[in-house]
């Protein structure tokens, strides 16, 4: 009887997953992104990915992952990229992470209650990596949004940064103490 | 029958947390491959080709399960194989997820091969040997239940039978229900812990000097066995505790020699080793007159 349920158990999770819409990707197919060429009449922002809480912290880092963070703690130089309507901080992310090859893993809206996506790793770090308090913060224009990366839409000349953060956000520029939300 | 389980109980019990201690320490994929097949393999020989493949099947599909749910869960890894809804599906997810599965299923094998051959009697045993009165304490409390479950069985029928539960409310009914276990409990408690006061007052057993019979034996060959196993565990445990595998971003390399895994491999397949070595001699010293 239980290894009946089980195994309807094991059909019901395949189907499931076949159902729901299963899109596959081969990797050069997902890595091909289209970014708009910048025109002097269109709308830019800009992105920055940086990870320099972590050279400071390199006791705290989980062992093996020395060789995969970046010496001088820049993932992704500040880049201009075309701001297209709608788009929210994880869009600009995911397009410009797509184009550079950057790895980025993230939970689905869906999955947690706060109806955002939340960034878990980008280039192979990944939160809870450099102590129990790390994790990714972003940043639009200098102050940390208390809303979820899918959530914030961006304006024309928003200057967007990534952080990562050995501290739930106390080792960043700008991070205000009051607010006990963590973004992104 | 199994020639394995005549050994001691407590090297029985230290040799399967030696197995999958180091399963687990280690996370191996080489390591982790022994353990599933040399817990495999003695599980045939306990059960028979027969029922053991039944078993086998159904917890394939428990290791497919796993192995195919672990890397849609985790995208971690440096090698992307294809995206699946924009999300990795990487070579290093993939082979944790089968490493991953291949312990889930190993573990499974060994603690029902080990369960099969670790009976109460045994358990009896180890416990007598910590302390007389834990064992009696113990074995009376493995006598109740199984007591308690017959006796009421037994009065439900009776009951049952003669129209006691022939009543139209249902307060009054699980009343009647409840009484008939509370007599039951008494009745069993009395059968289980009465008696052995009895036995008590009467003088049975007040003598200070107390001898117990063992059965089973700690012997030489089960202390030899016993310490090297524990200094295998200590030496492994260290070792990999330094040098556990690691899978992301990138499968860590291994500094393990072959020597290792030969030995290693000696410890998850000895059971099926000593099984087939025994049934070989037994057919050896079967009479040909």
């Amino acid at each position: 009887m239980k290894k009946d349920l089980l195994v309807v158990a094991f059909i019901l999770f395949i189907v499931g997953w076949l159902v729901t819409g299963t899109k596959i990707q081969s990797v050069e197919e997902y890595y091909l992104t289209h970014i708009d060429e910048i025109t002097e009449d269109s709308e830019t922002v800009t992105l920055e990915i940086r990870s320099d809480t972590v050279l400071d912290a390199m006791d705290k880092l989980k062992p093996g992952l020395e060789k995969y963070v970046e010496p001088d703690g820049e993932i992704l130089k500040k880049t201009e990229y075309v701001l297209r309507s709608g788009d929210t901080a994880f869009d600009l992310l995911d397009r410009a992470t797509r184009h550079h090859r950057i790895p980025v893993e993230y939970q689905g809206a869906d999955y947690n209650i706060y109806n955002s996506i939340y960034v878990q790793g980008i280039n192979y770090l990944y939160e809870f990596n450099c102590g129990p308090l790390s994790g990714w913060m972003y940043k639009v224009n200098g102050e940390f949004p208390s809303r979820g990366v899918s959530q914030y839409e961006l304006q024309d000349g928003d200057e967007v940064e990534f952080h990562y953060t050995c501290d739930v956000g106390r080792d960043l520029v700008g991070y205000i103490r009051q607010s006990k939300k963590v973004g992104n | 029958m199994s020639a394995f389980s005549n050994f001691h109980p407590i090297l029985l019990l230290v040799y399967v947390t030696v197995v999958v201690v180091t399963m687990f320490s280690s996370f191996h994929p080489i390591i982790v491959a022994l353990a599933l097949i040399g817990g495999i393999l003695y599980f045939f020989i306990l059960h028979g080709i027969r029922t053991a493949s039944k078993d086998v099947v159904y917890y394939f599909f428990v290791f497919l399960l796993i192995a195919v749910a672990y890397p849609s869960y985790v995208h971690n890894g440096f090698t992307p194989l294809f995206f699946l809804n924009d999300h990795a599906v990487t070579l290093e997810a993939v082979t944790k997820g089968l490493v991953l599965a291949g312990a889930v299923v190993a573990t499974c094998f060994w603690t029902k091969s080990y369960f099969e051959i670790f009976t109460t009697n045994k358990v009896l045993a180890v416990l007598t040997r910590v302390s007389a009165n834990l064992g009696i304490l113990v074995s009376m409390l493995w006598r109740f239940i199984p007591l308690f479950k017959t006796k009421w069985h037994e009065k439900q029928m009776a009951q049952r039978g003669i129209g006691y539960y022939k009543v139209n409310s249902r307060v009054e009914k699980f009343r009647r229900a409840f009484a008939l276990w509370r007599q039951t409990l008494v009745q069993t408690a009395e059968l289980v812990f009465v008696k052995p006061d009895v036995m008590k007052a009467r003088g049975y057993g007040m003598t200070k000097a107390r001898t117990q019979y063992r059965v089973m034996r700690f012997t030489k060959r089960d202390g030899i066995l016993t310490i090297g196993l524990v200094l295998f565990l200590l030496y492994y445990i260290g070792y990999f505790s330094q040098h556990q595998t690691q899978y992301y971003p990138e499968i860590s390399e291994q500094t393990l020699g072959a020597g290792h895994y030969v030995i290693i491999g000696l410890l998850m397949f000895y059971p099926f080793i000593y099984e087939a070595k025994e049934s070989v001699k037994w057919r050896y010293l079967q009479s040909k007159i």
